[in-house]
């Protein structure tokens, strides 16, 4: 399917540092993503691993210092990102491209009300005028499920559930009718049956709007169930990525293949496979493969070179030097 | 012998303000369930639903509005601080936030010391220090940590901080309350193997408090599961997955993403949930798909099914399961 559409998003060989007193954190690598038209696509990986630096960069959402783009580029149909004015910037963030995060309190106003906020947000991005721009957050509410829209947007952010600010969110991020959707761990501080409910909903406006969603979680489960592609990012790298059928039922990467094994299922198993250690410091990453410290396959070649990302299958790449001793 | 933990119709209710409004919530009611020595109970529910409230009365943190706990076959609700003391250190609890369960200003060294001293296990030092690296390397830990701070560990090994600390004082049942829910998923496996290893080791016996029906399923032999403050239904924990019998338990279920994605749990939430609402009925009623005219009048009862199966429902389910993930 990805194959045939139009790509409307490209991050190439991006390379992200932050300067900070204990040294130059090392947080994203050689970042290769695409993001197809229509398409749903996944970043997963442990804490840490530059999923949201990778994301924000996208949208210049970084200070500048602490922060360093020193390589790379984001294409969003040819037009390099990092490039153009910050006029130009504000255009596109919140209009053609919308992002949501974990905690929607950190990007809602706590003093203005949903209404003041969302009209504000829609009269910029579509130049309508406030009864206009009132019509269509209510329009925006009630899709994402609030259905007692007008009240909703009379209230303020702590009024609401964290569920229905998420909601809020999205219909904001909606209500300016967005290409991309990026969407940094909406669910992770939620209840699972309200993060069904809100992938729903993401999964149900990318249909009907045609919208791109380039979504960040740890949990593997939200991937398998709502993406198209998924990429698996260690200590700043893109270790592997393909279609989730792929990735996730025959993994080529030792790190992809942990992840999947440190999920607890059932009782019967006596013990859960695990990663040993953690997710280094990436102020002195681990030379070479940056995964070798954690990894049970790891030989000389892992603690010198650096794993290239191959195409090891037709649309399926992996970053790591054994993939084929693997055994799929 | 008598079960270790016994609670009998416990309620809590919490007075809050707010602009001088004094409101009433009540966050637990009628929770009555006994734990036998050496098995892992479990607690599952939505947030809010009174899990942590009912461990924190458990070990006393937190008194009951109504009702009773018997740890070992005696009576605790009405002890004082003093006279619960010798159970304080016999009932243990770890929380979900390493960081801010730990106090960030000591070392390891003194805040595995210090519950020594409090309970006057051991006043020497030199002894102290030995008893605490003993329970480090319980804990995956070694002699090298003994003079860091919290803050200078990751997540995971803070947690295993904290479990170090619950155990100094050689406990026989300890309170998990979401131990693993603020960690990653391969660290949280670490840690799932690691309270498995010191249950058996040193014959513990666990409440598992989560909302993760995985985490639940790998680690418990019975499940309580919590809807607005009730326990809705009880089961070993086989049953619990493989027959669900009250609504809300196979919606926990369906909620979850499966890994696998050849496993589709595609349910319509967004038109499922119809807003049905009664005052006298059923708390789940505003959520359930299978409400009959009985769930609009009639707060249910916990009703037996089985010996060991218990559920709060005017219908119970009856059909299979919808867990996936077993074997
Ligand atoms: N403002 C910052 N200053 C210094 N280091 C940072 C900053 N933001 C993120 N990092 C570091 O960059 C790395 C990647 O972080 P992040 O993208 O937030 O990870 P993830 O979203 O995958 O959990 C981490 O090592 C993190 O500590
Ligand atoms: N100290 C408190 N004061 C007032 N309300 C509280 C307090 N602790 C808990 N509650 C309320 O009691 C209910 C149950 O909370 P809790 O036991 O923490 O649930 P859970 O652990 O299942 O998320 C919630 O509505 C919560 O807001
Ligand atoms: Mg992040
Ligand atoms: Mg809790």
């Amino acid at each position: 399917m990805s194959s045939v559409s139009a790509k409307v998003l490209e991050i190439k060989d991006l390379q992200v540092r932050f300067d900070t007193e204990d040294g130059v954190v090392k947080a994203v690598e050689d970042v290769n993503l695409d993001l197809f038209s229509g398409e749903m696509l996944g970043v997963v990986g442990e804490t840490g691993c530059g999923k949201s630096v990778t994301l924000q960069s996208v949208l210049r959402l970084l200070p500048t210092p602490p922060t360093r783009i020193t390589r790379g580029q984001i294409l969003f149909h040819g037009e390099n990102l990092l490039d153009v004015s910050e006029e130009r910037m504000n255009e596109i963030r919140g209009g053609k491209i919308a992002m949501i995060f974990q905690e929607p309190m950190t990007s809602l106003n706590p003093v203005f009300t949903i209404g003041e906020q969302m009209r504000d947000v829609i009269e910029q991005h579509r130049r309508v005028g406030k009864r206009k721009a009132n019509s269509i957050a209510i329009r925006a509410l009630i899709e994402v499920g609030l259905e007692d829209a007008e009240v909703v947007l009379s209230k303020y952010p702590h009024e609401l559930s964290g569920g229905q600010r998420q909601r809020v969110m999205i219909a904001m991020a909606l209500s300016c009718q967005p290409e991309i959707l990026i969407a940094d761990e909406p669910t992770t501080a939620l209840d699972v049956s309200i993060q069904a409910q809100i992938l729903a909903i993401i999964k149900h406006l990318r249909q009907t709007h045609n919208m791109s969603v380039l979504l960040v979680t740890h949990n593997l489960g939200v991937v398998a169930q709502t993406c198209d592609r998924v990429a698996v990012m260690y200590a700043g790298y893109v270790v592997e990525k393909g279609e989730k059928f792929g990735v996730l039922k025959a993994p080529l990467h030792p790190y992809t293949r942990g992840l999947l094994e440190s999920i607890p299922r059932s009782r019967k198993v006596r013990e859960l496979r695990s990663i040993p250690g953690s997710v280094p410091n990436l102020i002195d990453p681990p030379e070479g493969c940056r995964f070798h410290p954690r990894c049970s396959f790891a030989t000389e070649v892992c603690k010198r070179e650096v794993p290239i990302l191959e195409e090891a299958k037709p649309g399926h790449f992996v970053a790591c030097h054994h993939w084929r001793r693997l055994g799929y | 012998m008598n079960p270790i933990v016994q609670v009998e119709d416990l309620k809590k209710v919490f007075r809050t303000q707010n602009f001088g409004r004094v409101s009433k919530i009540t966050a637990v009611e009628g929770v009555s369930f006994t734990i036998q020595r050496g098995e892992t109970l479990g607690l599952i529910g939505e947030s809010g639903s009174g899990k942590t409230t009912v461990g924190r009365m458990i070990v006393k943190l937190l008194n009951p509005s109504s009702g009773h706990i018997k740890l070992d076959g005696h009576d605790v609700t009405h002890l004082n601080e003093k006279a619960f003391k010798p159970f304080r250190k016999r009932f243990q609890i770890v929380f979900q936030d390493p960081y801010s369960s730990l106090n960030p200003r000591m070392t390891v060294l003194q805040l595995l010391s210090r519950p020594l001293s409090v309970f006057g296990i051991e006043k020497d030092r030199k002894k102290q220090r030995m008893k605490v690296i003993e329970v480090l390397h319980d804990v995956g830990l070694h002699e090298e940590h003994l003079n860091r701070y919290p803050h200078e560990f990751s997540g995971g090994q803070r947690q295993r901080v904290a479990v170090a600390r619950a155990l100094m004082t050689k406990p026989e049942f300890i309170v998990l309350d979401e131990p693993t829910s603020a960690l990653d998923v391969s660290v949280q496996a670490q840690i799932l193997n690691l309270l498995r290893q010191l249950k058996a080791a040193h014959n513990l016996t666990y409440l598992f408090i989560s909302h993760d029906l995985g985490v639940i399923h790998y680690m418990c032999d019975r499940v309580l599961v919590m809807y607005m403050g009730e326990i809705v239904e009880s089961a070993p924990t086989e049953e619990l997955f493989t027959s669900p019998a009250h609504p809300y338990t196979r919606f926990l279920m369906e909620s979850i993403p499966d890994p696998d994605p050849e496993l589709t749990n595609e349910i319509d939430y967004v038109n499922k949930v119809k807003a049905l609402q009664s005052t006298y009925g059923c708390n789940f009623l505003s959520r359930c798909d299978r409400a009959l005219p009985n769930c609009f009048d009639r707060h249910p009862e916990l009703v037996k099914l089985s010996s060991n199966h218990l559920v709060r429902c005017h219908n119970p389910l009856k059909e299979a399961s919808v867990w996936k993930r077993d074997g």
